[in-house]
């Protein structure tokens, strides 16, 4: 059956995605850049590309309007924004096993939740990591201090930059998609997705 | 959809949510660790770390051995190649040296610099660095862990990080390290910290 074909290609991709980081992880943790702009988005993208965009039945009712997951995401993720675990996942083995753990359940939650949301509160959660980014590259870029006793403080510099340039390409982005998005996409001139409370109304 | 959802859904967050804040809140010590170097000197102020036993060789060829129980210490790391940091940390000991003196504390060796670049440090490195900053051998010694083994668990237990800097040189925790009088890893300051680094070494 072709349905079942793609997803068990996906599904293998998700898996490539997850051994790459895991394999490559030496070289991928070498430097700040790579580790968190490589390494994590693969675990991220494995958990979600394995869960697919479809809760399974009996999870449902525990995350209903992606509430449920989004949570979970928000918490794994500030997890690991804290430069001592970020440290920590280099040199110490439990830690390296929550992040190989952590991150996919966290790409994972992020899929089943995002798509339930409704359509202003997902543009409102796209521009806002976006400042968030931008505000944390700056944030790097402007800090004497080398937060990470395992990288370099140009490293530091090295992320900031990656993090403001990812900010505004994704601003620019998110502006064309709104101005002049394809048709049936979901655009400020036209609303689209309804509510979930209402399309079940 | 069932109101049976919401509640759940309600359930699963706010446990997901406390899981998360408690997890947060316990790897920040309470929001005050951020950084590797914060928790390092939080944990060793709140928990003094034995130190382990040692064997350390100075410029002489003269061994010292850690623990030294009864005399308080102040120990940093450095590579004697060192451009910038080490340089700050020897301005560092060469003001206490001399606020030791002034004090009129009787002369033991309290200072200890290691260097945790053997294949670069070896004993004229080692005093090229103590005669720049004017260490006084009977206060201030400059030395180099006797073994491999020995330079990492002193790394380790200080939780002290050398990376390379991609330049021939290191990146390390620039810090002085307060050794207590029972021989404990008690105190983390940074090189600046003259007046608090020097509290508890007199007499």
């Amino acid at each position: 059956m072709k349905p079942s074909r793609s997803v068990g290609a996906v599904r293998v991709l998700a898996a490539v995605f997850f051994l790459l980081a895991i394999v490559a992880r030496e070289r991928l943790e070498a430097q700040l850049l790579t580790h968190l702009f490589v390494q994590f988005p693969l675990l991220l993208a494995a958990g979600a590309l394995f869960a697919g965009p479809r809760i399974p039945a009996w999870l449902g009712p525990w995350n209903r309007g992606g509430v449920g997951g989004l949570a979970l995401a928000a918490a794994i993720l500030a997890f690991w924004m804290l430069p001592r675990v970020i440290d920590a996942s280099v040199g110490d083995g439990r830690f390296a096993f929550a992040k190989f753990a952590g991150l996919p359940v966290a790409g994972a939650a992020l899929a089943w939740s995002l798509p339930l949301l409704p359509w202003l509160a997902r543009q409102f959660l796209a521009l806002q990591t976006m400042a968030m980014a931008a505000a944390t590259g700056w944030l790097y870029l402007a800090l004497p201090e080398r937060l990470c006793l395992r990288y370099l403080r140009s490293e530091q510099d090295e992320l900031g930059t990656a993090l403001l340039i990812a900010a505004v390409a994704s601003l620019f982005l998110w502006l064309a998609r709104v101005l002049w998005g394809p048709a049936g996409s979901p655009t400020i001139l036209r609303p689209g997705r309804p509510f979930p409370a209402e399309a079940s109304a | 959809m069932s109101s049976s959802g919401t509640g759940r859904t309600a359930l699963a967050t706010a446990v997901v949510l406390l899981a998360g804040a408690g997890a947060f809140l316990a790897e920040t010590e309470g929001l005050r660790a951020f950084t590797s170097e914060s928790a390092r000197r939080l944990a060793v102020a709140r928990a003094p770390r034995p130190l382990p036993s040692v064997v350390l060789r100075d410029d002489r060829g003269e061994r010292l051995r850690l623990p030294n129980p009864g005399r308080p210490m102040l120990v940093d790391f450095v590579y004697t190649s060192c451009p910038t940091l080490c340089s700050s940390l020897g301005a560092s000991f060469a003001r206490i040296q001399e606020r030791l003196g002034e004090a009129g504390v009787p002369p033991a060796v309290q200072l200890l610099s290691v260097s945790f670049d053997p294949a670069r440090d070896d004993a004229p490195a080692l005093r090229a660095y103590a005669e720049a900053h004017g260490a006084d051998p009977t206060r201030w010694r400059v030395v180099l862990p006797e073994s491999e083994a020995d330079l990492r668990t002193l790394l380790e237990t200080f939780g002290v990080v050398v990376i390379p800097d991609g330049e021939g040189g290191f990146v390390h925790n620039a810090a002085l390290h307060r050794i207590d009088r029972e021989g404990r890893l008690a105190a983390i300051f940074d090189p600046d910290e003259i007046e608090r680094a020097v509290e508890g070494l007199g007499g």
